[in-house]
């Protein structure tokens, strides 16, 4: 086994001028070392546009960039020799504000310039809606550079097999598009790589974009030896994927009975150093900016601007979250002027099944927002809340709660999406199943044996998911987008009915019965009158013997609008999560810091098909939440990123995690396999804005950017005191 | 006479096609599109949207340089290898 390390950018801007390695490859133990001039295909990955060079060489555009990758007999001998990779550099000036980015003038860190993406939609006429309002409310929201912080760092193995194949294990979130990327860098044909995408604790779309898999992939088919990858914590914090950090500018009116009738927003992401995921997390950002409303008329005005920031990507909730938080701001503050009660101003603007959305499609897909809403309601926090709030555990500490709201749609929206699913029975009579979802921690394995084995008519332990192998298992598609379970789970219904009739076919010419006349009954099959019976191993046995296929493969295309909204990539989505959120908090109004005491989730994720596998998502997306509302934000000074291990960057940890309370709505999805819909990420989506608007209710004091550290609090407190002070005088 | 051109294609349209790369016979970028579209038409709805414009984010390559936008009438010559990789992202 080789081991591999990058040799990264010393700076984050700067145009290359000459890269050595001589000295990297005279280390005792090295075995090669890789610049861009060993790139045989394209030197560029990047799921939507490859910008991102492989291996840099005329400039680089943050600290994460990689100049040269090293191979070596051990750890060390590749560290060392890394370090020792002589780069020659001239710095460039740094762009680290997207607004001062978006300047014309601006320093350009691509050649066709900063913007990445501006994306423009109107419905109805805001000015209008603004004129006829009763109250507006206008703010900017800011939120931070969450990362994903996984357990295990971006990690792989590759190698060559014994028909000097390239073989690669890692911990990805789809193997084909992971084949496709190196495929395209190698310049080889797909078939000519296996990818293995490894079951993951965690993923939380950080690992949808490649990240050690192409320079494995080089450094493997150079040295025809097995090589491995792990990123440290601290390389995964520079050169890893992050949150965007957003400014929302939102301007919201509402009529005297507290409806909404306009939306006007500015969006301005700031993607960093290269494209991956950013035109996509922008447009879901602009969907969900108006939130699970019903508003006539919506302005909104987007950008995702490139700076030498780190890079920006997929993050579970992709763009919504941070929407999120300035919508519902905005929504408790109108609540605020009007005197209506934060939940019933809610229940009377979101959607039902059957309205128009904000793009102006209709909602064809179930629409569970205002059942939560009353889950909520009639929750035991919400109807103690005055008894909760009442009490404090100190005297300079104050309590308050609040309500806020989610949506997002699951998939690709109006964007073409194809599943596949294999099954074959074995000579002992059990399934195989082929899902190319990767398993990443959200119980895809445990829900598609459910679903195989009901489907099926077996046991769950005669299943076994061949999973996420390019050979394997056929393209499912992603485990991204709350989709894993929707994809490969309707496509392992697609593709049961075609080995139910295998295996029928194969009873009735057994058992000489007609196959009207059997029946499905626990692993065999069966005459309706009892008499005549064939297990599925003697089944098994028969196909083999009679030189008969054991492998069936289906299709399932993804159900979607007939056409996008004009201006986006791919809104809408046929069909929604939604959420609401209760947070009981306690603000120390000395220090700042707040503790979230309670926590109360009501989702519409269809049904709930592992009760387990629910409540375990719910739960980890809403501590992971509390991290994006309270602490986490990635610090980058001029393109220097300043905090990259659990020393400098603060997750929850258990003492942080509050009383949990879930509920879920079980709306019937047509769309979803047995009326399931999506679920990973309705969860993260309300948790900044409830618990800003719980601090709020606590203190008088309102923040506006996330996270709500001690510091910001306080400031606000501050704020609050210094302005109603000057009220009274 | 026409070029002898491999095209490697991805995601969805590998699993439509059934390969992952084919040798065609192209005079331009056009015939490729025109050809694959031949095979199987449901691959015209993973390359264009409902107004016949290509869609945002799918990118040709003809010798792993991006055609973007691509010129369809750009003409091919033997030995050129042409990448079609769909957009198949999104969130």
């Amino acid at each position: 086994m080789l081991y591999a390390k990058v040799t990264r950018s010393k700076y984050p801007h700067a145009l290359i001028k000459s890269i050595d390695t001589t000295r990297a490859e005279a280390v005792p133990g090295v075995a090669t070392v890789l610049t861009h001039k060993d790139v045989p295909g394209l030197n560029g990955f990047g799921i939507l546009i490859p910008d991102q060079p492989v291996l840099c060489s005329d400039k680089v555009r943050y600290l994460g960039d990689a100049v040269a990758v090293v191979a070596a007999e051990t750890l060390e001998a590749a560290e060392k020799a890394a370090g020792l990779v002589e780069v020659e550099y001239s710095p460039l000036p740094v762009v680290s504000d997207p607004f001062e980015a978006m300047n014309p003038d601006a320093p350009k860190v691509h050649e066709k310039g900063n913007i990445l993406r501006h994306a423009r939609i109107r419905v109805g006429d805001v000015d209008k809606g603004f004129r006829d309002a009763v109250v507006v409310v206008e703010n900017t929201y800011k939120t931070g550079r969450q990362m994903h912080m996984y357990l295990e760092t971006e990690a792989g193995v590759a190698m060559l097999d014994e028909n000097e194949r390239l073989v690669l294990y890692s911990g990805g979130q789809s193997p084909y598009r992971d084949q496709m990327q190196i495929s395209r860098a190698l310049g080889i044909k797909p078939e000519e790589i296996r990818v293995i995408s490894t079951p993951v604790g965690g993923a939380f779309g950080g690992k949808e974009e490649n990240t050690v898999q192409i320079h494995l992939a080089l450094l493997a088919r150079k040295t025809k030896r097995p090589v491995k990858m792990v990123w440290t914590r601290e390389e995964s914090g520079v050169a890893g994927m992050k949150r965007h950090p957003m400014s929302v500018t939102m301007k919201t009116a509402a009529d005297k009975e507290g409806r909404l009738i306009a939306n006007q927003v500015r969006i301005v992401a700031d993607t960093g150093a290269y494209a991956s995921l950013g035109p996509t997390v922008l447009d879901v950002a602009v969907e969900n900016s108006c939130g699970p409303y019903r508003i006539p008329n919506i302005d909104i005005d987007a950008y995702s601007v490139y700076t030498n920031n780190g890079v920006a990507g997929a993050f579970r909730g992709f763009g919504s979250p941070q929407v999120n938080f300035a919508m519902e701001s905005n929504m408790d503050m109108l609540a605020g002027r009007l005197g209506i009660d934060r939940l019933e101003i809610r229940k009377k603007n979101v959607l039902r099944k059957g309205d128009t959305g904000p793009f102006g499609y209709k909602l064809e897909g179930s629409v569970g927002i205002y059942e939560t809403l009353l889950k909520a309601e009639n929750s035991e926090l919400w109807r103690n809340r005055e008894s909760y709030t009442s009490e404090v555990s100190a005297p300079w500490c104050k309590r308050g709660i609040a309500v806020s709201t989610a949506v997002k749609g699951f998939g690709f929206g109006a964007l073409p999406d194809f599943a596949a699913a294999s099954i074959q029975i074995t000579p002992t009579g059990k399934f195989v199943v082929g899902v190319s979802c990767p398993e990443i921690g959200q119980g895809a394995i445990t829900a598609y044996s459910q679903i195989a084995a009901e489907a099926l008519h077996c046991d769950i332990t005669d299943v076994y998911i061949a999973s996420a192998d390019s050979d394997l298992s056929p393209d499912t598609g992603t485990s991204s987008a709350s989709m894993a379970l929707v994809r490969g789970g309707n496509a392992i219904l697609a593709t049961a009915p075609k080995m139910n009739e295998l295996l029928l076919e194969a009873a009735s010419k057994m058992t000489g019965e007609q196959k009207a006349d059997l029946e499905f009954n626990e692993s065999r099959i069966t005459s309706r009158n009892g008499k005549k019976t064939a297990n599925y191993i003697e089944i098994a046995q028969y196909l083999l013997r009679s030189n008969s296929t054991t492998k069936v493969v289906a299709g399932y295309n993804v159900p979607r609008v007939d056409k996008g909204v004009e201006g986006s990539i791919e809104i809408p989505h046929l069909t929604y999560m939604y959420a609401t959120a209760l947070a009981l908090v306690e603000v120390d109004t000395l220090t700042g810091s707040t503790k979230v005491l309670k926590f109360f989730l009501s989702t519409d994720a269809g049904k709930i098909i592992n009760p387990q596998s629910y409540t375990g998502q719910c739960e980890g997306a809403i501590v992971q939440g509390l991290g994006f509302a309270l602490t986490e934000e990635t610090q980058i000074d001029d393109g220097i990123t300043r905090t990259n291990n659990f020393t400098t960057y603060i997750i929850p940890t258990i003492c942080d995690v509050p009383d949990i309370q879930i509920e879920p709505v079980e709306t019937h999805e047509k769309i979803g396999p047995f009326g399931a819909k999506g679920l990973g990420e309705i969860g993260i989506i309300p948790v900044g804005s409830v618990v800003a608007n719980a601090i709020y209710d606590a203190t008088g004091a309102r923040v506006f950017t996330l996270p709500a550290t001690p510091e910001r609090v306080y400031a606000a407190i501050k704020e609050r005191r210094a302005h109603a002070s000057k009220s009274k005088s | 006479m026409p070029a002898k051109v491999k095209v490697r294609v991805f995601h969805e349209l590998r699993t439509t096609l059934g390969q992952g790369e084919l040798e065609l016979e192209a005079n331009t970028l056009g015939d490729v599109v025109a050809s694959l579209i031949s095979r199987n038409d449901s691959i015209k709805e993973v390359i264009f949207d409902s107004k016949g414009k290509i869609r945002t984010y799918t990118i040709f390559y003809v010798n792993n340089t991006a055609q973007n936008p691509p010129d369809f009438s750009r003409k091919l010559k033997d030995g050129d290898l042409v990448l079609l990789v769909p957009t198949a992202a999104g969130g």
